[in-house]
């Protein structure tokens, strides 16, 4: 398999503060990549480095493709009336001629594959939170990305919602061969739905397969967190500690 | 309401009057909505009060007003952006203490005319009956050149709105879409000074948005409510200045101020 995307000894410094310290991974095209770490981990900043959004850096950074993005807290302003379907065409929009119409076909796929074209019709912020988190899905994918990445997508999201998003991105990931990098402060989750998992806190502590890396690396990693604390039990039920 | 047609119809001056004002309420009724959705009602008013010092300068060294007040609107503007992009002010922060000093340049430029008094009243106020040809001219040609750019632009407006962080990271120019909507403020508020004065101008640009927000289910709505909203109090606060001999810009902000209240407080 390719490498999608590419990190070698990646410093980031925020003001006086070494958020990332020579952090060094590869992530393989098709993978499904779980961080995980404690806050103030520097999660989001590799994401931020990753998408480019951190342009200082010191190290080298290579993504291969297009990404497409779901930030860690929903962005938009739920009281600007913008349909549903004005909402996932943005990335269609930012590339065409001004006086263009975007293709709407290609938004009505997309709403019926994440299962919202029942509600295509109503303004965004009608929408629950698990609905506005699929529609922020399809917008990221209308775009077709190589890379997804996801900052904590499980936030304010109940547990219906969570285990439909899961399954759904399941199916498009091998649908499409996607590339998907999540961060999660869920560990049951990651250890349940991603190939790969990093543990991360301003340097990387583990790097590997969710099956090889050993329950005993992570719980002494993740002792002294809330973290760990948090995702133990679904954690430990899987591993039998 | 025979007397305010037939004079209408006879005077140019209350003619004129009557274009600017609906121009200005037609021009301040498109940003409204952004003004308000963008949560940027303290730009407007210290955008308003930026140009007093350029209308001052206009005055004083005797060269064309409007130019010196948009000219000194748009530093405002972009200072505002400079100082609040480098994330150690904040936008209000900036704005609250830039908006008294622009102001304090404006009435010490102004204290050096013989006519102090009069020029400080008609610039504050508003001064609707001294409407020239020239500034229906520079009406006319902002609210075309604002509608052009609005049916133009109309998703990356949309887009800025609803989610900026998500329309630059898909590659929309925000930050252009912003440092041309701080300069079409500044350009409206230049425009409206004659019918509302830089202090009542804010109102202008905030209330019909709020009417908008009330009742439009889409952004086309939005700005279709707060479009009729501008265009009854501009007719019907001349017409009610006209019979109750009062000053027709407090007027219109009043009417304004009246009817949002009467539909926030009965609007289910």
């Amino acid at each position: 398999m390719n490498e999608c995307v590419k990190v070698e000894n990646l410093s980031v410094w925020l003001g006086e503060v070494e958020v990332l310290k020579n952090v060094s991974f590869s992530v393989k095209c098709g993978e499904f990549v779980g961080i995980i770490g404690p806050n103030g981990a520097g999660k989001s900043t590799l994401v931020k480095t990753l998408i480019g959004e951190i342009s200082e850096f010191e190290g080298n950074v290579q993504v291969k493709g297009k990404i497409g993005y779901l930030p860690q807290h929903p962005t938009v302003n739920r009281e600007v009336p913008v349909g549903v379907r004005t909402y996932v065409a943005m990335p269609l929009y930012a590339k065409k001629r001004r006086l263009e119409p975007p293709d709407w076909s290609k938004v009505e796929l997309i709403l019926e594959k994440v299962g919202l074209s029942a509600v295509e019709g109503r303004l965004i912020g009608a929408l629950s939170g698990g609905e506005l988190q699929r529609a922020s899905l399809a917008r990221a994918l209308i775009a077709e990305p190589d890379l997804l990445i996801l900052d904590e997508p499980e936030a304010g999201v109940d547990q219906m919602g969570r285990a439909r998003f899961y399954d759904l991105l399941d199916d498009l990931r091998k649908e499409r061969n996607l590339t998907v990098l999540m961060v999660s402060h869920d560990i049951g989750l990651v250890f349940e739905r991603c190939t790969t998992v990093m543990c991360l806190n301003k340097t990387l502590h583990c790097h590997g397969p969710t099956e090889k890396i050993s329950p005993e690396e992570i719980k002494s990693f993740f002792a002294d967190f809330d973290l760990w604390i948090r995702g133990r039990s679904h954690y430990e039920k899987e591993h039998r500690i | 309401m025979n007397g305010f047609l037939r004079d209408i119809a006879t005077y140019d001056f209350l003619r004129n009057a009557l274009l600017a004002s609906t121009l200005v309420g037609l021009s301040t009724a498109l940003i409204s909505p952004i003004v308000v959705y963008k949560r940027m009602e303290f730009v407007g008013d210290g955008t308003a009060h930026a140009a007093f010092a350029g209308l001052a300068l206009g005055v004083i060294l005797g060269f064309e007003y409007r130019i010196a007040a948009v000219g000194t609107a748009v530093v405002f503007a972009l200072t505002i952006s400079l100082l609040s992009g480098r994330r150690k002010i904040s936008e209000n922060s900036a704005i609250g203490m830039l908006l008294p000093v622009f102001m304090s340049i404006g009435i010490i430029v102004l204290s050096f005319s013989r006519r102090y008094t009069t020029d400080v009243m008609s610039y504050l106020f508003g001064d609707i009956l001294l409407v020239e040809m020239g500034d229906l001219y520079f009406l006319t040609t902002l609210f075309v050149l604002l509608i052009i750019l609005f049916y133009t632009f109309r998703y990356d407006i949309l887009y800025f709105l609803s989610d900026e962080y998500m329309a630059a990271f898909y590659g929309l120019k925000t930050n252009l879409v912003r440092t041309c909507f701080l300069i079409a403020i500044s350009v409206v508020v230049v425009g409206a000074v004659k019918v509302a004065g830089v202090i009542l101008v804010s109102a202008f640009i905030v209330i019909p948005g709020l009417v908008g927000k009330l009742f439009g289910k889409s952004f086309k709505q939005v700005l279709a409510v707060s479009l009729t909203h501008n265009l009854a109090i501009s007719i019907a606060g001349l017409a009610a200045s006209y019979y109750l001999d009062l000053p027709p810009g407090p007027v219109m902000v009043i009417l304004s101020f009246g009817i949002f209240m009467f539909f926030y407080a009965f609007k289910k």
